[in-house]
């Protein structure tokens, strides 16, 4: 169980480290947002998109560390820095929110498996509120001015309201194209994100089933990294190769997005999310079941997975999302 | 100054008094990113059973006051997939290793037993007969004193090894420690998590899809503290106390109620590096007070003539 095992199309587990990090830059922003920038070991800049810290305000209180996505992570001379993107949901992360300009955090990672580095030529990101933290670092990377394959890319972005949108101008500049829905209409699309998704992009999925799938009894149910077979091409592809589709948000906005990826015969990638204490895959809080009846461990098998880990590899209906 | 800080507990000589506690280590090699594990007095490892168990549905856990509560129900890997994948590695970290264990039925309790005793690079056994979140192999033994004692009995049958057994608080926990020391335990350690629950009034429903759990964490640590005192006065065999340590300091608390180890458990999770911590501070206290043998510390409470009965 000790080192994470790569496939060749899942990065490899990084090095890791502990440490106490001192927070440069806490710069709050509406909707409930605030942004983190903290300076950390060297061995953070191994990070890749889609990986995580577990992060802990100092003191007796909160007791957990909280799992928070890698915004954007740069070197700076001999060490490196990480923004984190959070929204205050609770008691964590509200105390994370009430630290200042040079206090410190109790910080390890980064952490789990990240989104592939598959050349595509279109990526199609779809991100649903706090979702949207990981995509700025995935949007940079992918971009990567040292990369030749340089994809074309489309943000797909929901949120309850305009206040909750962020970084958008950002991401515009950087080439991405960005498409936005808000639950009340305040900005962009009125609705859900996966709606403005599957207007745009012309796909009609079936009606929801609601089949609950009773998990077999007799299966141990260790999550097998086995790699998952290419999806079987849809009679309604166009010519072109479907876009590669990376998704952050709550589940029925990932099940959708599936949903869609599915009926393009294309892959899906869906960062997971569950509770968690280690973040290392020590405690084993944060199980999560597989559409096979399975268990997988979101610290350590994801958080990012091929969609078809969790949602199967069918279509099974649009519902809410 | 140098402190000695080795102890014995049950037979098995330790470097220094600091384990990792069961369930809250992995099996010890997922931290050899953080730490130096040859630092510690030994690792504790995830309750294994014969076969793998897939544990619980999810959500699993849950943050409380001070505390964590958890309903993992014993996932682990299995026996022969620990010995196969994990014990070779594990048995070069330079560090005791002592395997977490438990059974359905005192059959397989002493069967585990058995081929625990076979396996080299296993030090010495913990006897979990106190987990609350199974229905069976966890407290239904370990709640009375009979029943501890015929599975602690069976066991011991079976194995010339180190025998802790771990003892739950929800009992008479002073009765069941005489019972097991009567029946061949080496040591007992206190203490395993408290049953417990937390509900979400917004949807009326349990926290945990359990619906209970085991309460861990800084929380219980007076209960351990008091249950260690307790249990130390009443069994002549070792004590190992666990429950809520994240600081040498709080160790001490257990050490001079009469532990001569300790177990660091829910504190490895909000810091990777807490059980080295925790060593640290054992051993700046000891420099601190002049204290050359840690061994010294053990049982050494001041109650200055006050009544130690239940006030
Ligand atoms: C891999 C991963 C990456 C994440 N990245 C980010 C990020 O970049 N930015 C961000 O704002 N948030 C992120 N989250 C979510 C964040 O961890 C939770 O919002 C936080 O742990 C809640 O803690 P709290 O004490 O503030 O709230 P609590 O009071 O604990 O909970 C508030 C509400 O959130 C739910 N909740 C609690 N813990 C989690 C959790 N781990 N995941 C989902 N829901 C939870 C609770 O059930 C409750 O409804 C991420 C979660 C995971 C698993
Ligand atoms: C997530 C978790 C898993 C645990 N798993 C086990 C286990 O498998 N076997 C066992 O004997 N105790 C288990 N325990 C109990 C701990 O070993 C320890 O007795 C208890 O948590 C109290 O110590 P602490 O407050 O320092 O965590 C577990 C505790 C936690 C929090
Ligand atoms: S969070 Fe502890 S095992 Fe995943």
């Amino acid at each position: 169980m000790g080192k994470g095992r790569a496939s060749p199309d899942r990065p490899a587990e990084t090095v890791r480290g502990a440490s106490a990090a001192g927070i440069s830059l806490v710069r709050h922003l509406s909707g409930g947002y605030f942004l983190m920038t903290l300076d950390v070991p060297v061995s953070f800049s191994a990070a890749v998109p889609g990986q995580f810290v577990m992060v802990r305000p100092p003191g007796r209180y909160p007791l957990l560390a909280r799992p928070i996505s890698i915004h954007d992570c740069r070197r700076v001379g001999r060490a490196a820095r990480i923004d984190l993107l959070v929204r205050e949901a609770g008691e964590g992360t509200r105390a994370l929110g009430a630290l200042r300009r040079g206090d410190r955090v109790g910080i390890w990672g980064p952490l789990g498996k990240g989104f592939s580095d598959a050349a595509a030529k279109r990526r199609v990101l779809v991100a649903g509120g706090r979702g949207i933290a990981p995509m700025w670092f995935l949007a940079r990377r992918l971009f990567d001015a040292a990369r030749a394959d340089r994809p074309a890319i489309d943000l797909f972005y929901g949120a309850r309201s305009s206040d909750e949108l962020h970084y958008v101008d950002e991401f515009r500049a950087i080439g991405v194209k960005v498409h936005i829905a808000t639950d009340d209409g305040s900005r962009g699309y009125k609705g859900m994100v996966t709606g403005l998704l599957r207007d745009k992009l012309g796909v009609k999925t079936r009606p929801p089933r609601h089949k609950k799938k009773e998990p077999a009894a007799t299966q141990l149910g260790m999550f097998d990294p086995a790699p998952v077979p290419p999806p079987a091409p849809a009679a309604t592809v166009e010519k072109a190769p479907p876009p590669v589709f990376c998704a952050c948000g709550p589940m029925p906005m990932l099940r959708a997005v599936h949903d869609v990826a599915a009926a393009l015969g294309a892959i899906c990638e869906v960062s997971l999310e569950s509770r968690m204490a280690c973040g290392i895959g020590v405690c084993l809080g944060c199980a999560h079941e597989t559409a096979e009846g399975g268990l997988m461990h979101v610290c350590k098998d994801g958080p990012v997975v091929d969609s078809r880990v969790v949602f199967g590899s069918g279509v099974q209906g649009g519902t809410g999302g | 100054m140098n402190v000695d800080l080795s102890v014995e507990i049950g037979g098995l000589r330790l470097k220094n008094p600091v384990l990792t506690a069961s369930g809250t280590f992995g099996y010890g090699i997922e931290f050899a990113d953080y730490l130096d594990l040859s630092r510690l007095g030994g690792i504790v490892t995830k309750g294994l059973s014969l076969l793998p168990r897939r544990g619980n549905p999810p959500p699993r856990i849950v943050e409380t006051p001070s505390g964590l509560l958890n309903a993992i129900g014993l996932e682990n890997v299995g026996l022969e997939n620990f010995a196969r994948d994990i014990l070779p590695a594990l048995a070069k970290t330079g560090t005791r290793v002592i395997v977490n264990f438990f059974g359905d039925s005192v059959e397989e309790y002493a069967q585990m037993a058995a081929e625990l005793d076979g396996l080299g690079g296993v030090d010495a056994l913990e006897l979990n007969i106190s987990c609350p979140n199974v229905k069976a192999g966890g407290m239904a033994f370990g709640t009375r004193p009979e029943s501890a004692a015929a599975v602690t009995a069976a066991v011991r049958a079976r194995t010339g090894k180190t025998l802790i057994v771990k003892l739950s608080p929800a009992c008479d926990a002073v009765a069941v420690a005489r019972a097991v020391a009567g029946a061949g335990a080496d040591a007992v350690s206190c203490m395993n998590t408290i049953p417990a629950m937390a509900i979400d009034p917004a949807t009326r429903r349990p926290r945990l899809a359990n619906v209970t759990g085991g309460l861990s964490g800084p929380a219980v640590r007076p209960v351990a503290v008091k249950m260690t005192f307790d249990v130390a006065r009443a069994v002549t065999i070792p004590v190992v106390g666990v429950g809520g340590i994240m600081s040498g300091d709080d160790a001490l608390e257990f050490v001079m109620a009469g532990a001569s180890g300790v177990e660091v458990g829910t504190a490895n999770f909000t810091d990777p590096c807490a059980a080295v911590r925790v060593l640290d501070g054992i051993e700046a206290y000891c420099a601190r007070h002049r204290v050359r043998e840690y061994r010294t510390l053990i049982g050494s409470l001041l109650t200055d003539g006050a009544p130690t009965s239940c006030g």
